[in-house]
């Protein structure tokens, strides 16, 4: 079925492309609560995000099983880009580990034991390093 | 019988003595600490402090129980004993021993904000110690753990031409100036080598099997999106396409994180080479003054 008429492939995918960036930046308008003391701080986009992964992690994965070779688990490690850098950035991040979850690098990784089975060890600081500001510590004299 | 009568007492009064004797408790604190019974040696050293508040040794105890407590790894306690003792005692030995430990404290911890915090606090209460080149010195290593190599080098070359540290000061700030030579990556390059063929800046970030696998992902996608449109299936490619921007997308960030991990893994290398070549441990200090190396050694984060 053709909804952008006869045009060249590469337009389409670019139109595609476009309606995707429109969607994301109409998503990620913060959309006030109804309730006015409840605290609405996460763009509706990121909430849909966040909440579908954990759907993932209480119905779906138990049922395919412990498949990912790092630590934290790619659901776990999307969870935390989407929460910590919201939607875009949070979408290209869990993208980019799912592209490296087979380990092709293995010796970029540690390794790391966890309930008796070795991981890779991947956490989010090791990818958002450069651009996410250093946690820093609490006062101190 | 009557002789064992006669002696109860006496006994029973020794006991007692030993019981009540600050220093005959301190001494027995101490030996628990040295045989590494830190829980009781703290709980004797807190006897000290109970039985003789204005007795001088109370002040040792006070500091002790700081040093027990980060012999025991249990640096929140160390940390929160170390501050009282400087806090008290500001401006005399005690006090300036605590100072400079709750810089040592957290820097084992690599907790190296607060660490910076602690010396820099310790410099300002004691400013003409006979200390200050130890403190500078882990300032600066502190700063260079941070990656702020131009004020570690600043630190350094604070550290007076007379004192021990001067020459190892010296060398160590030269040794920092040559991280700007290193090997690096441009990320931005490997942002656009990843933009124009996905992967490629992975590749060149070192990463070769990320940037074959992004390479082949993105393939993929896109020649499934335009086979998609070909047969005029628009709305499976249009889906195919939204999926495949997340890849591009992670693709490009993926080119730009290889390059700049690149460059930490290699100034992250360096600076390891230099902790080894300057036999950089932190020093534990015991109550007298002296310093004791290689009680513990710092590995550095990677």
């Amino acid at each position: 079925m053709s909804i952008f008429g006869k045009r060249p492939p590469v337009q389409k995918i670019i139109i595609s492309i476009i309606f995707l960036l429109c969607f994301s930046y109409l998503t990620t308008i913060r959309i006030g609560s109804c309730k006015a003391e409840e605290k609405e701080d996460t763009p509706s986009a990121t909430k849909v995000m966040v909440e579908t992964i954990k759907f993932y992690q209480k119905v779906i994965s138990p049922a395919g099983g412990d498949r990912c070779p790092m630590y934290p688990s790619c659901s776990n490690y999307a969870l935390q880009a989407f929460q910590k850098h919201g939607f875009l950035l949070g979408w290209m991040m869990s993208a980019d580990r799912l592209m490296r979850e087979n380990a092709s690098n293995p010796s970029n990784y540690s390794l790391i034991s966890i309930k008796g089975q070795l991981r890779y060890y991947d956490p989010l600081e090791n990818h958002d390093f450069w651009f996410s500001r250093r946690q820093k510590s609490k006062e101190v004299p | 019988m009557i002789i064992l009568g006669l002696t109860a007492p006496v006994l029973a009064i020794d006991e007692r003595d030993l019981c009540s004797d600050p220093e005959k408790v301190f001494i027995f604190a101490e030996h628990l600490y040295e045989i590494q019974d830190y829980l009781n040696a703290i709980r004797e050293y807190r006897r000290v402090i109970f039985l003789a508040p204005c007795h001088p040794l109370a002040k040792k105890a006070k500091l002790k129980i700081g040093f027990a407590y980060k012999k025991d790894e249990k640096w929140d306690e160390a940390i929160a004993s170390f501050q009282k003792v400087a806090d008290e005692y500001l401006g005399q030995e005690e006090g300036k021993t605590a100072s400079f430990e709750l810089g040592e404290t957290v820097f084992l911890q690599r907790d190296y904000d607060k660490a910076i915090k602690f010396y820099r606090a310790f410099l300002k209460s004691y400013p003409t110690d006979e200390f200050v080149p130890e403190a500078r010195f882990k300032l600066a290593w502190a700063y260079l753990y941070n990656k702020d190599y131009l004020v570690a080098r600043g630190e350094l070359e604070q550290i007076g031409p007379s004192t021990d540290y001067s020459i190892t000061a010296k060398g160590l700030s030269q040794d920092i100036g040559q991280i700007s030579d290193l090997p690096q990556r441009s990320p931005r390059l490997a942002g656009i080598l990843s933009a124009i063929v996905p992967g490629s800046g992975q590749i060149y970030a070192g990463k070769v099997g990320n940037g074959v696998v992004a390479l082949i992902i993105n393939g993929l996608f896109i020649a499934a999106a335009i086979q998609a449109f070909d047969n005029d299936n628009d709305i499976w490619g249009g889906i195919i396409s939204l999926i495949e921007i997340g890849w591009y997308g992670g693709n490009i960030f993926g080119g730009i994180a290889s390059a700049h991990q690149y460059n930490r893994r290699i100034r992250d290398n360096y600076i390891e080479k230099l902790r080894e070549k300057y036999k950089m441990e932190p020093t534990a200090r015991n109550p007298q003054g002296e310093k004791v190396f290689g009680l513990a050694v710092i590995t550095f984060r990677f």
